[in-house]
């Protein structure tokens, strides 16, 4: 490249940065960082002292455990155990017994009153807490980024590692990348070669979709994105990354066309994934087409995971803790809750706003453990996401569905 | 050369890491909302939140003097999760939302249209190193730390990315002019 053409090109991207001249000021950092640097993942410290227990002791006092929880898990809300709601939420707003990663967005219970709706059910739900046993290995990798390269019968040309992230790169300039660096969740994402002919063809133009509405685009500006239907043959192509499904971890991925969503030249695609019937929360496998070719492909990997009985809480029971965690990221439409930034909420001088939580999903949420060597290991905990509405807008508020008077005293 | 991680637990490296948050603060925010659109200013701050949340547990592993490219490669991690929760509630919110990743109708009034373009029509790797240069200010030694590579492939990197972005443009634009001409 001519250095004019260089200079020129850099002149242009930089006067394309979608960030320039804004100044960037914190809400409040400093409650933040006084939030992260307190971080001591308390409840997962004690889960991961429980399970050292186990792995330590002989294996048939392993299974007399085992079945002990289990039938912990199964006896349902009639135990003891378990008829300590208010007493646990006292436990975890206690300054010392901090939840770690992700409890930045602190919707504080102080601020709000919690109350089950009558639809809330009180049946004990059936979930495991998964945790990572192994980790992936180059084996699996390869199978995993096989999938996409059996798509476009493309050899490797290149494979390397570094930081707990791998990269192939295949004959054609596709790569396939899989991460465990700083994430709960491995993560993978396959991105074709935007200058070869390769790639995961998707045909275009799309079918319109008559539920959705045409936009006058007048002849001198670009045309506003219209959403349609993707066409059969696109969901054929789609469905083909279903046999990502069995690697993965997941249950089988099912794209269909309630979420996938086409314009005249774009494709957007997601399914969720799930384990044992349960959605993991952040765990998608999405894909993106641009003028009939896929753009990204990208993904969670949740295998080498072993399953542990712990006795839950119903939707109803665990009421009392919700303010205590959340996974952020949800916080209802508009997805901005100004009354529950952080710093924003200082004064308890106010009555707290009542909030009556009507529906509940529980999910299995990804939560990276520390343990005491520093070492840190995946898990999925079965939570509740309520919805309920404050003011004007319906809210998300989450609750670990593990009973955390349980695992305090384990 | 990576620190003790005895020091976690002392209030030197708290103070360290209070001092490097306040620094990077302004460069991962920078960051996010160069790829994630739209972002309203609260979910900047909690993206910058979590990122820092993970630099924290992570401290004794930040490479001395390769602070900046090392925590955007935290952030790039959160920025993927961020992704994939958004989408979700994107889903749940309505079909017919914005392409996230396309402009605002606002913003094509005035952008680099072609150029943008041809930023989504390189590669995902080639757009990375071209976007950590241009936009987020990464040294060709701060790409290498970055990318975990040595400088001189970091140069080649980048340099082949431009090369390919200028051959995408050229050839946009040309065909624009092609169209022009026709009318």
């Amino acid at each position: 490249m001519h250095d004019s053409s260089f200079d020129d090109l850099r002149a242009r991207l930089a006067a394309s940065d979608p960030a320039r001249g804004i100044t960037y000021r914190h809400a409040n950092l400093s409650v933040a960082l006084d939030v992260i640097v307190a971080d001591q993942p308390a409840p997962i410290r004690v889960m991961r002292s429980f399970q050292l227990k186990m792995a330590s002791a002989a294996a048939a006092a392993v299974v007399v455990t085992t079945s002990a929880i289990a039938a912990l898990s199964g006896a349902g809300s009639t135990l003891p155990i378990l008829n300590f709601a208010a007493a646990t939420a006292t436990t975890l707003s206690a300054p010392g017994l901090k939840v770690g990663a992700m409890a930045i967005r602190p919707y504080a219970s102080s601020n709000y009153t919690f109350t089950a709706g009558a639809s809330l059910s009180s049946d004990v739900p059936s979930a495991s807490v998964y945790t990572q046993t192994s980790e992936p290995s180059a084996a699996h990798i390869r199978d995993l980024a096989s999938c996409f390269a059996d798509l476009d019968h493309t050899t490797i040309s290149s494979e390397s590692t570094s930081d707990s992230t791998t990269t192939v790169t295949y004959a054609n300039g596709d790569s396939f990348t899989y991460s465990a660096f700083a994430v709960s969740l491995p993560t993978f994402s396959f991105s074709p070669n935007a200058s070869a002919t390769g790639g995961i063809a998707i045909a275009t133009p799309m079918a319109s979709d008559s539920t959705n509405t045409t936009i006058p685009t007048p002849v001198d500006t670009p045309p506003v994105s219209v959403y349609g239907t993707p066409t059969d043959a696109q969901m054929s192509v789609l469905a083909s990354l279903d046999s990502l499904a069995s690697l993965i971890g997941t249950d089988a991925l099912h794209f269909t066309t309630e979420n996938a969503s086409a314009s005249d030249t774009s494709l957007n695609a997601w399914t969720q994934e799930t384990l044992d019937g349960l959605p993991v929360f952040g765990a998608q496998l999405n894909v993106e087409a641009t003028n009939g070719t896929v753009t990204s492909v990208s993904g969670s990997d949740i295998t080498g995971l072993s399953a542990i009985a712990y006795p839950l809480l119903s939707a109803a029971d665990d009421v009392a803790n919700v303010g205590s965690w959340s996974p952020g990221y949800s916080l209802g439409a508009g997805g901005v809750c100004e009354a529950c930034m952080g710093g924003s909420v200082t004064t308890t001088s106010t009555a707290p706003t009542p909030v009556t939580l009507d529906s509940a999903t529980l999910w299995l949420v990804p939560r990276t453990a520390t343990s005491a060597s520093g070492t840190d290991i995946a898990t999925l905990l079965p939570a509740w996401e309520y919805s309920g509405q404050v003011d004007t807008w319906t809210g998300s508020f989450w609750a670990i569905a593990v009973d955390p008077q349980y695992l305090s005293s384990h | 050369m990576a620190r003790s991680r005895h020091d976690r637990g002392n209030h030197a490296a708290e103070d360290a890491f209070r001092a490097f948050a306040v620094t990077i603060a302004p460069t991962l925010a920078g960051y996010f909302r160069r790829r994630l659109y739209p972002l309203s200013a609260a979910d900047v701050d909690e993206l910058v939140n979590d990122t820092l949340l993970v630099i924290w547990r992570r401290w004794s592993d930040v490479p001395a003097g390769a602070e900046v490219p090392w925590s955007l490669g935290v952030a790039r991690h959160i920025l993927g999760n961020a992704r994939r929760g958004n989408r979700r509630r994107v889903a749940m919110e309505s079909r017919l939302a914005p392409d996230p990743h396309g402009l605002a109708a606002e913003d094509i009034v005035v952008a680099d249209v072609a150029l943008s373009e041809a930023l989504v029509a390189v590669s995902e790797g080639d757009r990375e190193i071209i976007v950590l240069s241009a936009w987020d200010g990464l040294s060709i030694a701060e790409l290498a730390v970055h990318f975990d590579i040595s400088e001189n492939a970091a140069t080649v990197r980048l340099s082949r990315a431009h090369s390919r972005l200028q051959e995408i443009l050229e050839s946009a634009e040309r065909s624009s002019d092609k169209r022009t001409g026709e009318q």
